[in-house]
């Protein structure tokens, strides 16, 4: 944690231009404190880190041989991020994922509604992020639930768009998205994923505070 | 004329599925960090998908010039986030969003688009946005073949390097999947680009 207690928030960039894009431009800039190199991930050390986010389509074939290293990050307390397609599942043990086919165009057909809602009203990411926030489509559904991971954004259907985890890696913990807004805001496209990052980040950085200040009391 | 061309893939999973329909070329297709130690010289155009890591392409962009001087064609895909050549800049993304905003201007006839309109390129079922919202912007000397909104910005564009070889941009998402967003009448506006990709190839065979 820094010095005033705010937590240190890390990203990966895997070298996209949508990563670059949202990491460098406003009106995120402000929000990570470190920006690491997907290929020098291996040679940092991510202890001076409290919350580390992987970007939507990292590339997943060179994050697995990073799998123990990322675990090891949790298990010491950090906070690891999982965006939409960076299949986790491939990666971390326990993750069940079930890909459907993206329907880019369900908001063509008047009053159609794509289902996403948050899972739990009371839960705290619910303050950060409503329906319109999370909805622009689906890449496919975390199936099955491992029973430690926590629904926070489901279809109507009930299927896991994200999840939180507080137990598999205590005192750490992890939390996965299928969906991918910083594909899409880092491509200035769907403003709806602009949005789903005003709220993710301020809510890793509050939920992480609280953590960390309920573990030191 | 059978064309041969390298696929530079930075992502989980399979190619693009539009280029594994397109006939009568051969398409390697390699993640992206494997690519460094291949040998380009063959290859009639190299492909570099929107999703490249463009801090990688910048440490090999001597092999990238070197491709080019010979002869080669580099089709880019995506903005240009992290200038890997000296041809290219940083993509500059339009502050307007509207239907004016974003409509395709056809500015030069090029056999790459015979047959396909600037107008259907604006719209991808009814929606305009997804062919290009921005500029990669070109160099001196480049052939713009299609724009965007009041101020025609360059979304595709060609430019002969003086030096040899050429450089293809398009500035937006992956070619063939905003092709291929209308059904399966995108593949033979996809196939007839790798046809004259190889057609007018100066690689030697």
């Amino acid at each position: 944690m820094s010095a005033s207690g705010k937590p240190v928030m890390a990203i990966i960039d895997g070298g996209q231009h949508y990563h670059h894009d949202s990491i460098t431009r406003e009106p995120f800039k402000d929000f990570f404190d470190h920006v690491v190199y997907l290929r020098d991930v291996a040679k940092t050390d991510l202890s001076a880190f409290d919350i580390l986010i992987i970007p939507c389509r990292t590339n997943a074939y060179f994050l697995a041989p990073l799998s123990g290293q990322l675990q090891a990050f949790m298990r010491e307390g950090g906070t690891l991020v999982a965006m939409g397609e960076t299949f986790p599942d491939s990666w971390l043990p326990d993750i069940g994922f079930r890909p459907m086919q993206t329907n880019f165009w369900w908001w063509l057909t008047p009053g159609a509604d794509l289902g996403l809602r948050m899972s739990d009203p009371g839960h705290a990411v619910s303050r950060y992020l409503g329906k319109d926030d999370v909805t622009f489509h689906l890449h496919g559904a975390f199936e099955p639930l491992h029973p430690n991971q926590k629904s926070l954004v489901e279809t109507a259907e009930g299927e896991c768009q994200m999840f939180e985890d507080v137990v598999s890696y205590a005192p750490g913990r992890l939390v996965a998205t299928t969906l991918d807004p910083f594909f899409h805001h880092g491509a200035f496209f769907m403003p709806a994923t602009t949005r789903m990052l005003a709220g993710m980040l301020p809510w890793l950085s509050e939920s992480e505070a609280e953590r960390k200040a309920a573990r030191t009391a | 004329m059978a064309g041969q061309f390298l696929y530079v893939q930075n992502a989980y999973g399979g190619p693009p599925p539009a280029l594994t329909k397109v006939s009568g070329h051969q398409i390697h297709f390699y993640q992206q960090y494997d690519t460094d130690r291949l040998d380009w010289t063959g290859y009639d155009a190299v492909l570099l998908s929107m999703s490249a890591d463009q801090v990688h392409l910048g440490e090999i962009s001597g092999k990238l010039a070197a491709y080019l001087d010979a002869g080669g064609t580099l089709l880019i895909n995506g903005h240009v986030a992290r200038p890997f050549l000296p041809e290219l800049r940083r993509y500059e993304p339009m502050a307007k969003r509207g239907l004016n905003e974003l409509t395709i201007h056809r500015e030069s006839a090029h056999p790459l688009f015979e047959g396909i309109s600037a107008a259907s390129l604006t719209l991808r079922k009814g929606v305009a946005g997804f062919y290009g919202r921005g500029s990669n912007p070109p160099p001196e000397g480049a052939l713009v073949i299609h724009s965007v909104g009041p101020d025609h910005v360059a979304v595709d564009w060609l430019y002969e390097r003086p030096q040899g070889g050429r450089i293809f941009v398009h500035s937006g998402v992956e070619l063939w999947a905003v092709l291929m967003l209308e059904g399966p009448q995108g593949l033979p506006v996809i196939q007839k680009f790798f046809d004259w990709l190889a057609e007018t190839s100066k690689v030697a065979a």
